[in-house]
Formats: C-alpha cells, structure tokens, sequence
C-alpha cells in the first residue's frame, strides 16, 4: 500500500514546478484559442449521410457548443498532450533531483503514482482554461443562454479521462526503454491517431451489439457518446438515411443550420469515461514493470548522472597511469596565432562535427530501415507511384530522430555557455542545419533518386522538404529547448500530407496535385523564413 | 592585453542586480575572484565572456567595447563554466576538436593543441574515450582542457578545481601560474589557497559589488597585527563569534584552537601569520564591517 504522505509530497512538488513554468502561458493562449475556435465554427461537429446527403451544422447552443468543446479537449489532449506532459522523469534526472528521490523511501509505485497525479491535476487546470475560455466566448458568439454547466461539463467529462490516459502513457514511455525518445514520440503519434480515427467505425459497427462494444471500448476520445446523443436529431433531419454520420474536426463545405437543445448524455457514457480514466492509472502501474531506478533495493548504481553529479567521483571511470603528466613549459605549447583562420575550411570543420554529434545519437537499426527505404526504392520493377507514395513518406519521418535534436543539445547537455561564448555562434546554428539536411538527403535518397529520375519537378519538391523541416527544426528547437514541439508539429503535418496526402500540407509533394498546386514551394519558402527566425533568435540569445 | 570593465553591470528580471557598478582593469596573471555565494562572481563572469549582456556599463578587451563587437573577445577566450556539460556520445577528442573548430583552429593546429591540453590535464589514456564513462574530476579536467585548447589570450575559469582530488588540484594551480605570463587569467573560486597560490591580484566581491582589488600581499597587509590564536572553552568561543571574525576552530582536548582578526587581542590570545583567508573573511564578513 502506498504511503499516502509520499505520494501527496510527489505529487506537490511536481506540480508546484509543473504549473510555475512560464511556458505554460504559450499552452493557456493555445487552449484559449481552441475555447474561440469551438464557438465560431472553425472547429465543427456535423452531421451526414454517406452518401453526400446534405450536412447539418448545430447552431452555437450551450448545448452543442459544449459537446464540440468536449470532443475538442479530448482530441487536444490525444494528439498534443503526450508532447506536454512526457519527460518528467527526464527532467528529474537531468535536474539531480532524481538522484535526492533515490536515496529516500519512496517506492517506484509511489514515485509515478505522484508523477501521475501531477499530470493529471495540471490536466485539470488546462481544461478549466478550456471550459472558461468556452464560456466566456459563447456570451460573444453564442446562440441562445450561456448555460455554464453545458459548456463545461463535457470539457471534463470528456477531456479528463483523456488527459489519465495521456499522462500515464507518458510515464510508460517515459520508463520503457528506446520509447522515452524520439521513437515514443512517433509510436505515440501512430497510436493516438489510430484512435482518432475511431470515429469512422462508429458507423462500420451498424448496430451489431458486440461490434458496438467494441468501438466503445477503444473510443477514448468519447466519439461515440456524442454520436448516441445526436443521433435522435440526425435522424429527423436525414430521413433517408438509416444510420446518419457524425463528423468531427475541421470540416470543409456548406451545412444547413439546426438547432440541438441537448440531450442527455448516454447513461453508459459515465461508466466508460471512469474506465477510460482509471486505465490511465493502470497504465502508470504497469510502468513501474520498466522502471527500478527509485527501488531502494536498486541503490543508485541505475542513476544515470547527467549534471551535477558530474562532481561525483565513479569507482568504474578509468584511472590516470602512473608516470608524471608534462607542465605547460614542458609541452612546447603551438602557438595560435590566427583563431579565425580556415573560412571555408573553417566551417567544413565544424559541419563534420555537427554532423557527428548527430548521427552519433542514430540507433542501429535507423541505419538498417535507410538502407531498406533506398534499396526497395532503387529496385526496378518497384512502381515509382509506389516510391513516391510509401517509400518517400518514411523517408521523411526517418530524419527526425536527428531534426528533433537540433538546437536542443546545448541546452539538454548543458553546453550553451560554451557554444555562446564562442566566436559567431550563429555559424555554428547554420552548420547544425546543414549536417541536418544532410542526414535528411541520407534517409531520403533512395526515393529522392527514383522520383528525380521520373520528374525532375517532383525532385525540386523533395529537397525543398528537406530544407524546410530541419529549418523548422532549428527554429522549434531555438525558441523551445525541448524537442516535443517540434515532434508533434512535425508528426500532425507529416501525417496529413505527405502520409496522408492532404494537399495543403503535402510540402514534400508526395501527390502531384501538391506539386502542381506548389505547395513544395510555399514550405521551402516557409523553411527559409523558419532558418532566418532561427538565426534571429540565437543572434539575440548571443548578446 | 587588458580587460577593463567599466561601471558594469546586470539587472535580473526581478529587480535585483547581481552585479553593479563594477570597474576592474586587469592586465596579464591571475586575477582571483573572491565573494560569498551570491556575490556575483559567476555574473560578472558571464558579462566578460559575453554569455550575458550588461544592463548597465561596458566590458573592454584591448579598449574594444565587447558588447557592441562580441567576436572581438570571443576569439581570444577561452571559458570554463561553473556549471557546464559535455556531449556524452563524444570522446575527450571528439570533444575538443568540436570545440577547437567552434573557436575557429585550422585543422592542423587543432590536432596539435588537442593532443597538447589532453597532456596537460593528464587524460592521454583516455582520449578516445566516450565522455560517458569519465568520472566527476575527469569531466572537470576535459572542461579545463576544452578552455585552453584554443590558447586563448583570456582565460575565464570558474570554480575550476571543484571535483579534483588535491593532486590534481595542485597541478592546476601550477598550469594556470605557467599560462599567466602571457595571458589574462580571470580565476573565481571559494577555494581562497588556490587564490593565494596562483593569484597576482584579488578582487573581493560581495552583494554584487567590489569591496577591494589589490595584490595578496596588500590584502593579507592589511590584518597585519590583527590575528590570533587562542584555546577557549566552548562557552567562551559564542562569546568570540559575537564580537569577532573568528576564521576557523579546531578541537583540541583542552578546548577549542580558535584563530579570529581582532583589532585588540583578546585575552590569552597570541599573534599570528595573517592568510588572505584571514583577510578574506574580515573583508567580507558583514559584522565587521558594521
């Protein structure tokens, strides 16, 4: 049984840091954002028919307001709120405070139970930002009373859930080995989408009671609640239509305006919206499996000492050798007598060793998948539509196992007061992006070769893409310090375009609709705004 | 070869300054930074080697105003953090090369220097390996070594024996005593006998400002008369801490050995050698100055 004090000690004190972050404001601003975004229509629920019978939009009700700020929160804190909540315990080891947690009492159960619990009480407040921006927006915009209760009831009905889950997920990835990195981040993305698209079974499940168990019991999101509590008015606006479908996200096109007083929510909603919150729970359980680092049975021998524990003599470290090191007069010192020699040579020098700090950080079989990508792009008979539909695409989300790192490292390995007090620290930033378009040119040349060979136009397109990622990259990592916005801003856009093939953000042109469209373009162009923002940022970080 | 700060200067976010209206002029040896935790050694630090921009004042190296032309220092620094990292995927060699070519070394001299500063901080046998394995007093000693790889004309060293074992310590010291001869060595430490060992001047710092920058000899001068040693009992040594600046105790079987400045001895008490320890904490200790 855990001791209670503990957890609660945890809990605070990661809570007290988590909620003190300014950083936390760019979040605020953002769900604010979604809160005006619920109200006016840019983010709709709509009901349909498959057949492309007409589509009907809810008017601005409390009601239906609240139902789409429901879903809303829940499909934010799916897609985005792993990126803002993982790497705590990272932050604890990088801070040494894991190192002070170690040698307490703590257990591991305890130790994530509180972490857990932080997660999900910074959840809560994010979400009574949701709510609130939600209310006070429908007394602008809305249509009918504000009634309080129905816009923010199921902004936690349906976001609080999400957000347990989220927070244990980050904790299980955290504690798992080769998921607390860029990888968990692109698992994570595959997952969360997955279930994001649960929406479209909803109708597949007809009204076979086991395959609607089914979708309910994945429906994490709550898709499925909204869908039972409209369904009464799909119905008497789609007459000809059996089952209608409900549709929720960014929705193009014209919709005839209803009006929706509400419904009560499903009585099995409550029941599933507790299941799904206490996996979340669970989740962290089975992450204490992966993670003895707190055990005091594991001592501190599984700490990884990354900052000030550097001061720490390590027993295991090699040892000095017996005979006497040489004095500076000893060593006839080379003189330098020009520091800023070399120019170009200068910069290639510095280009070789950004690049080996990247690469360094590749696991062993990113080495094996680049290779598979070139070899099944360059076989012959292999379709080049095939090339540039599948082959390309991972060509693309391989490198961000190096982008996401860039500009991150000083800051992550505490090397900044290095770096900037160096000579032009802004040189060494566009060397950084450099070795990045290069590994990106690595993991994307076999696909790059083939498409290049079929269309030259389409090749443009490629090497616009690998300009403008890692220069987005550099920018994320510049402003952020922290490789999560750039994973998930990355990973969303990746996604709809070019795995996807979204043509406005398809900026590799991966469809020829994109290119013929010259979307590759517009990202080259967005990627040499991102570079020059980069290089903008670090100059005034370098006095 | 100078550094000269004039009225410098830097206002934290809250308010508070951590460092004010500082005026220094330092030619070439070891210049020793001496101050209480908070007196704003590491920000003064940080203003010098352009890390962090002044809100107030100027720092000059060879009369160029570095705030406005930062390149013009940053090519002649070379810097050891108080609170620095390494990338742990690189060997000690990896490192410094890295380091070499973001201070701008041309390939050839770069090997030389490398080889040279991983023989000065006694590391050859571990050259190529991933900085990963280093224990706490080697990384201090790769760190000391990535500041002189660039030979650079100001050296800003902070805390730097922080880790070592005294042999090492000891031979730092004698490292930085080689260099200064023709260079600048600006030396922050808590650490006064490395100070007094190496050091051609020491400025106390404390509250941000500096309270006196003057060669050793001149400071240890100046409590000249004014120190020593008696054995107390343990009631009588409260009674000491209220009225004196007590340096340091030891316990002995009859009482206590105390050594304190006092401007009249106390009773019992016999005269001693005055350290610029002793100087040190007369100067910064603010009961003494009331």
């Amino acid at each position: 049984m855990p001791d209670l004090r503990r957890v609660a000690g945890l809990w605070l004190a990661d809570f007290r840091q988590r909620i003190r972050s300014r950083r936390l404001v760019l979040v605020y601003v953002g769900v604010a954002a979604l809160g005006y975004a619920v109200n006016v229509g840019d983010i709709e629920l709509v009901l349909s028919g498959l057949q492309g019978q007409s589509q009907y939009r809810g008017a601005p009700t409390s009601e239906w307001t609240g139902a789409k700020a429901g879903l809303t929160a829940a499909t934010a804190f799916l897609i985005g709120g792993f990126y803002l909540l993982n790497g705590r315990v990272d932050f604890d080891e990088g801070s040494g405070v894991g190192r002070l947690i170690a040698s307490t009492p703590a257990t591991d159960r305890e130790y994530l139970l509180g972490k857990w619990l932080s997660g999900v009480s910074l959840s809560v407040v994010i979400l009574t930002v949701l709510a609130g921006a939600t209310v006070a927006n429908h007394l602008v915009h809305g249509t009918g009373p504000t009634d309080p209760v129905s816009l923010a009831v199921p902004v936690f009905l349906f976001g609080l859930p999400v957000a347990a889950v989220v927070t244990g997920l980050t904790l299980l990835f955290d504690t798992t080995p080769f998921l607390g990195n860029t990888l968990g981040s692109v698992v994570y993305f595959v997952v969360a989408s997955a279930l994001f698209g649960i929406q479209s079974l909803i109708v597949l499940a007809g009204d076979v009671p086991a395959l609607q168990a089914v979708v309910k019991a994945g429906d994490v999101v709550g898709y499925y609640s909204v869908y039972e509590a409209t369904l009464g008015a799909g119905r008497e606006l789609l007459t000809d239509v059996s089952r209608p479908v409900v549709s929720f996200g960014v929705i193009p096109g014209e919709a005839e305006i209803f009006t929706w007083e509400g419904a009560p929510w499903p009585v099995w909603t409550y029941a599933q919206r507790a299941a799904v919150f206490l996996s979340g729970g669970v989740i962290a359980s089975i992450a204490v499996l992966g993670f003895d680092r707190f055990s005091p049975t594991a001592g501190l021998d599984n700490v990884e000492f990354s900052t000030v524990d550097s001061l720490f003599e390590d027993d295991d470290a090699p040892t000095a050798p017996a005979e006497d090191p040489p004095t500076v007069t000893e060593v006839s010192p080379t003189s330098v007598t020009d520091a800023d020699a070399g120019g170009l040579g200068r910069l290639r020098r510095l280009f070789a060793a950004e690049l080996r700090l990247a690469v360094r950080e590749l696991p062993t079989w990113w080495w094996g998948v680049t290779g598979l990508v070139a070899v099944v792009s360059l076989v012959p008979f292999v379709p080049v539509s095939l090339v540039r539909r599948w082959a390309l695409p991972v060509g693309l989300v391989l490198p961000m196992f190096v982008w996401s790192s860039m500009a991150v490292r000083p800051a992550r390995y505490r090397t900044k007061q290095l770096l900037f007090s160096a000579p032009s620290p802004v040189r060494q930033l566009l060397t950084e992006w450099l070795a990045g378009v290069t590994v990106g040119v690595v993991a994307s040349a076999g696909p790059a070769v083939r498409i290049g060979l079929s269309s030259p136009t389409a090749l443009l397109g490629v090497l616009g893409a690998l300009a403008f990622a890692p220069a987005v990259a550099l920018l994320s990592g510049v402003v952020s310090e922290g490789r999560q916005l750039f994973e998930v801003a990355y990973l969303s856009v990746w996604y709809f375009g070019p795995f996807n093939g979204f043509v406005p953000a398809d900026f590799a042109g991966v469809t020829p609709a994109a290119v013929a469209a010259g979307w590759p373009l517009v990202y080259t162009l967005v990627g040499a705004l991102a570079l020059a923002a980069a290089v903008g940022v670090r100059a005034r970080q370098t006095v | 070869m100078q550094l000269r700060t004039d009225a410098v200067g830097l206002q934290y976010e809250s308010g508070t300054w951590g460092v004010r209206d500082v005026n220094l002029e330092l030619g070439p040896g070891v210049h020793g930074l001496l101050g209480p935790n908070g007196a704003g050694k590491s920000t003064l630090m940080q203003m010098v080697t352009t890390v962090a921009a002044p809100t107030e004042g100027a720092v000059y190296w060879n009369e160029t105003d570095v705030t406005v032309s930062p390149e013009t220092i940053r090519s002649s620094l070379g810097y050891l953090p108080q609170d620095f990292g390494m990338y742990p995927n690189l060997s000690l060699a990896e490192f410094l090369r890295y380091i070499a070519s973001l201070r701008g070394l041309d390939a050839e001299t770069t090997d030389a220097k490398v080889s040279e500063v991983i023989e000065l901080v006694n590391l050859r046998h571990v050259r190529d390996d991933r900085l990963e394995t280093f224990s706490g007093g080697m990384r201090q000693r790769a760190g000391i070594a990535q500041a002189l790889v660039a030979d650079p004309d100001l050296l800003v060293v902070d805390e730097p024996t922080v880790g070592l074992d005294p042999e090492e310590r000891v031979r730092f010291r004698t490292i930085l005593s080689d260099l200064a001869s023709e260079r600048v060595v600006l030396l922050s430490t808590h650490i006064v006998p490395d100070v007094e060992a190496t050091a051609n001047s020491v400025v106390l710092l404390s509250g941000g400002r500096v309270l006196d920058h003057d060669t050793p000899e001149a400071l240890v001068g100046r409590v000249e008369d004014e120190v020593f040693r008696l054995t107390v009992s343990r009631d009588r040594l409260q009674t000491l801490r209220e009225n004196h600046q007590v340096c340091s105790t030891v316990q002995r079987a009859d009482g206590v050995e105390v050594r304190l400045v006092a401007d009249e001895p106390p009773a019992g008490a016999t005269p001693v050698e005055p350290t610029l320890e002793d100087a040190y904490l007369e100067q910064v200790d603010p009961t003494t100055h009331a």
